[in-house]
């Protein structure tokens, strides 16, 4: 699904945080969406967590940077980080460039996959995020 | 809005205010000067590849690292900073981060007009006068809370911050401490006296009464005083200033937005400085001197091949 020139695949769940989240089992994968990856801008450097760290929905974990700013990872999920992503680490750039497929941040195995039940299918999340991109608008008309 | 009006503090000081209001989860307004010169390293930055660590221990440099984003920095007391804590619910925090730089540094570009600087705000963080930078600033998530911290630079010793910088070679660091020069400027160029610090609290006082409307001054209680304690221990720990960050494969100082002092080492050995990925400076390295090569000038550096 396309919307305002951000894409946001139909296979994937989604939540606020602009976090998109793909099934494998009882595994999911975890990045940020395109709305996502453009609101934090260029990516320079990231903290992932530790394989086999146990992260609770909602937690805060590791940090990402962009510009002069630094914030947290959330977690869209509960459950155990099973991979991170070690590319990334030393080269962050698919985060911004290629979210969906090289950009995925880490893979969790599910504590309680009702959770998924939280998400946003595609169609929803395009409507929450042309909502922000209003709100947004509306908060630059503020500035001027 | 809680005002600290500090004034002269002490080093580490000058970093745990804000850290220690954020921890608390006290909104507020810090405006302060360092009683010493200490680098304070981004909580990402890397202080085995970034800092000369014997230098800065020959000349009694303190070191800190903090919680927010933006690099290496040389701090010292001929620099003013101002340090915004906002709770993260706080509806003045913009959507989009980078706004929140473009507000909160307003009061910096009136009190450098006053200084007769006309500067302005370069993205993501940066305030510049006539294309040269004067400040740096940094913003982070601590907490439940927000903080942005950023100077004035009423001077800037350039051959201390080219110091304590990680170096590959003598040259690199002649080469940095030009680049600095060239690439930023201070309040000292500008004016024939020093600038009281005091005056410089009250305009910023001014100006961020325009933004929170009213500024009360605080009270610093015992819960503060503590925290502020626990802040210097936390930010000063060594396995803190030892965590690893980023690192690159060459050696590559950020010296502005956009302008970059990189060094290159196979068969031979380069520097070359960048401005916006292009090539403006290029040297060569034999014998232990410099010498330019225009060849590589005004390309695109991520085609180079050496």
């Amino acid at each position: 699904m396309k919307i305002n020139n951000y894409e946001f695949p139909d296979d994937l769940l989604y939540n606020k945080e602009s976090y998109w989240l793909r099934r494998i089992g009882n595994r999911v994968q975890v990045g940020l969406s395109d709305y996502g990856q453009r609101e934090i801008g260029d990516v320079l450097y990231l903290e992932l967590g530790k394989e086999g760290q146990t992260i609770q929905q909602g937690e805060e974990f590791g940090s990402i940077e962009a510009g002069k700013w630094v914030g947290s990872l959330q977690a869209p999920i509960s459950g155990t980080i099973a991979v991170i992503n070690e590319e990334l680490l030393v080269n962050p750039k698919p985060i911004n460039e290629n979210s969906y497929k090289n950009g995925w941040l880490y893979e969790i195995d599910m504590a309680d996959n009702t959770q998924l039940n939280d998400m946003m299918d595609a169609e929803k999340y395009s409507r929450w995020v042309e909502k922000q991109v209003w709100l947004e608008a509306q908060e630059g008309e503020k500035h001027e | 809005m809680d005002l600290y009006a500090l004034g002269r503090i002490s080093w580490w000081e000058s970093q745990c205010y804000y850290h220690a209001l954020a921890e608390l989860g006290r909104e507020g307004l810090v405006l302060c000067s360092p009683d010493e010169s200490y680098v304070c390293l981004g909580i990402h930055d890397d202080l085995s590849q970034e800092i000369d660590i014997d230098y800065c221990q020959a000349h009694d440099i303190n070191l800190l690292r903090r919680k927010i984003g933006g690099g290496v920095v040389l701090l010292d007391e001929n620099q003013f900073f101002y340090q915004v804590v906002l709770k993260r619910s706080n509806k003045m925090i913009p959507m989009h981060k980078e706004l929140l730089f473009e507000k909160m540094l307003q009061p910096a570009i009136q009190v450098y007009e006053k200084l007769g600087m006309q500067t302005k705000w370069k993205a993501p963080a940066d305030l510049v006068c006539n294309g040269r930078k004067c400040s740096g600033n940094g913003a982070g998530e601590i907490g439940d809370c927000v903080a942005l911290s950023g100077n004035v630079l009423l001077n800037f010793d350039y051959t201390c911050m080219a110091r304590v910088l990680k170096s590959p070679n003598i040259k690199y660091t002649e080469l940095l401490e030009e680049s600095m020069h060239h690439n930023m400027c201070t309040v000292a160029e500008y004016q024939y006296e020093p600038v009281p610090h005091d005056l410089v609290m009250d305009w910023f006082c001014e100006a961020f009464e325009q933004i929170f409307e009213e500024l009360q001054p605080a009270i610093i209680d015992d819960k503060l005083k503590q925290q502020i304690i626990l802040s210097r221990k936390a930010l000063t720990a060594p396995d803190w200033l030892k965590k690893p960050g980023r690192r690159n494969t060459n050696r590559k100082v950020k010296i502005s937005e956009g302008v970059y002092l990189h060094h290159l080492k196979n068969e031979s050995e380069y520097m070359f400085l960048t401005r916006d990925e292009l090539i403006k400076e290029f040297y060569f390295l034999r014998q232990g001197e410099i010498y330019r090569d225009s060849t590589y000038e005004c390309k695109p550096y991520k085609n180079l091949k050496l």
